[in-house]
C-alpha cells in the first residue's frame, strides 16, 4: 500500500498566470510552483499516491522526459510535506 | 520621568522613549536626516523603549529588535530604531510593504527602481539627484495601498503609493568608474561623514523627500545590471514579478499577508525590467518614464 497525499486544507494559495504560490498555515516562506509543481498541486485536491501523480503528469507533459518528471514529483512531494503544505493521508487511489 | 520623542507618521505619531533615548541623538540625524522628531513628555508607555544597553523593545513585546548584543554605537542603535519604526509603519496599514527600492518622483507619479544590494539603486539615484530630479529614497521606501480607510488616504487618492522614509543617501567608496562627472561632483560636494567604506551624504531638501511624503506609484522597474548590455526596458509578467519581489520586499506580518499584498501590488502596478550597464544610462531611461 502506497502513501497518499492531499493538500493541507489550511494552506494559503494564490494563483497568478497559471503559477501557484503557497504559504503554510502559521507563516513560513512563500513557496512557488511552476508548470509541473502547479500540476501536482491541482491534482492533490483529492487523495493521490506518487505513482498516480507520475502517470498523469507524464501524459500531460509529453515533451518532458518521464524520468525527469518522476524525479521532480518525488522531490516536490518531499518538499511540500517538509513545508507542511500537503499531508500524508494514508492509502491512495493507486 | 524620561523624555520621549514622537515620530510623526500619516497614521499618528510613533513614540520612542526610555533611559537610552540619548543613544539615538547622534546616529538618527546621520542615518535618517529626513525625519523631524517632536520632543514630548513621556506621559504613557512609548511605542518603543530604548535601554542604556542599546536594546530596543516594542511595547508589549519581550523580543529585542535587531539584537546582536549590547552597543552604544550611535549608528547601530539608530539602525535598530529605524528598523523598528519602519516595521511599525507597515504594520499600521492594511496593505503595505517595505520595498528595497529607490523611487523617482515625477508630476503626480513615482517610479520605483528595485534591486538587491549591488543592483545599482544608490548609483542611479545619485545620477538622478545630480540632474536635479527629486527622489523619495535611494534604498528603501514603503509601498502602500490606499483604500480610504487609513488616515492620509484622502489626500493621496486611491491606489498604490510610495512613501519616503527619510534615509540619508549613502554610497560605497571609491565611486565606480562609470559615474558621470556631474554625479561625482554632486556626491563629493555633499559627503557628510565617512564610515568604513561608505559615505553618508548631507540632506538636500530640493532633491530628497522628507519622511512621510508620498506619491502615486505608477511603475516598478526591476534592475538588471550586466557587464555589457544594450539598454532595454521589457515588460515582466505578474508571476515573474512576484518571484522577483519576494526577496526585495519586507512585511513584518505573516507570510500570507506578504503574498496577498504582493499579488495585489503586481496586479495594479506595471512591472518592467531594465537591463543596463552604466548607471547614468539607467537614470536617463528612468527619467523618461515620469
Amino acid at each position: 500500500m502506497q502513501a497518499a497525499y492531499r493538500r493541507n486544507p489550511t494552506t494559503h494559495m494564490s494563483e497568478v498566470e497559471g503559477d501557484i504560490f503557497l504559504v503554510p498555515d502559521g507563516g513560513g516562506e512563500i513557496f512557488y510552483l511552476g508548470d509541473v509543481g502547479a500540476g501536482v498541486w491541482r491534482l492533490l485536491d483529492q487523495e493521490r499516491d506518487a505513482s498516480a501523480l507520475r502517470e498523469i503528469l507524464i501524459d500531460a507533459f509529453p515533451y518532458i522526459p518521464a524520468e525527469q518528471i518522476a524525479k521532480d514529483v518525488d522531490q516536490l512531494l518531499a518538499d511540500l510535506i517538509a513545508a507542511e503544505l500537503i499531508s500524508v493521508v494514508g492509502s491512495g487511489d493507486g | 520621568m524620561h523624555r520621549a520623542e514622537g515620530f510623526p507618521t500619516p497614521n499618528g505619531p510613533v513614540t520612542v522613549g526610555g533611559p537610552g533615548l540619548s543613544l539615538i541623538a547622534e546616529g538618527m540625524p546621520l542615518l535618517v536626516p529626513g525625519w523631524t522628531p517632536q520632543s514630548l513628555s513621556e506621559s504613557a508607555a512609548p511605542d518603543f523603549e530604548i535601554f542604556e544597553t542599546g536594546e530596543i523593545l516594542e511595547n508589549g513585546s519581550e523580543v529585542p529588535i535587531e539584537w546582536d548584543g549590547p552597543s552604544d554605537d550611535p549608528l547601530v542603535v539608530a539602525y535598530r530604531l529605524a528598523t523598528a519604526l519602519f516595521g511599525a509603519l507597515v504594520h499600521r496599514r492594511k496593505s503595505a510593504l517595505i520595498l528595497d527600492a529607490g523611487v523617482l518622483i515625477g508630476k503626480a507619479q513615482a517610479i520605483a527602481f528595485v534591486g538587491d544590494s549591488g543592483a545599482g539603486k544608490s548609483s542611479i539615484a545619485l545620477h538622478l539627484t545630480a540632474d536635479g530630479h527629486r527622489i523619495l529614497g535611494d534604498d528603501r521606501v514603503i509601498a502602500f495601498e490606499a483604500d480610504g480607510a487609513d488616515g492620509d488616504d484622502q489626500s493621496n487618492g486611491p491606489g498604490w503609493h510610495a512613501m519616503a522614509l527619510g534615509l540619508a543617501q549613502k554610497l560605497r567608496l571609491p565611486l565606480p568608474v562609470d559615474f558621470s562627472p556631474a554625479a561625482r561632483d554632486h556626491c563629493e560636494a555633499r559627503i557628510a561623514q565617512h564610515i568604513a567604506d561608505s559615505a553618508f551624504l548631507a540632506w538636500d531638501p530640493k532633491t530628497q523627500a522628507r519622511f512621510g511624503e508620498a506619491a502615486p506609484l505608477t511603475g516598478i522597474v526591476l534592475l538588471s545590471r550586466q557587464p555589457k548590455s544594450a539598454l532595454a526596458l521589457e515588460a515582466v509578467g505578474q508571476s515573474e514579478a512576484i518571484r522577483s519581489l519576494i526577496g526585495l520586499t519586507g512585511d513584518p506580518g505573516p507570510a500570507t499577508g506578504h503574498l496577498s499584498t504582493l499579488t495585489r501590488l503586481v496586479a495594479a502596478v506595471p512591472i518592467q525590467r531594465l537591463r543596463y550597464t552604466a548607471s547614468a544610462d539607467a537614470a536617463d531611461a528612468l527619467s523618461r518614464l515620469v
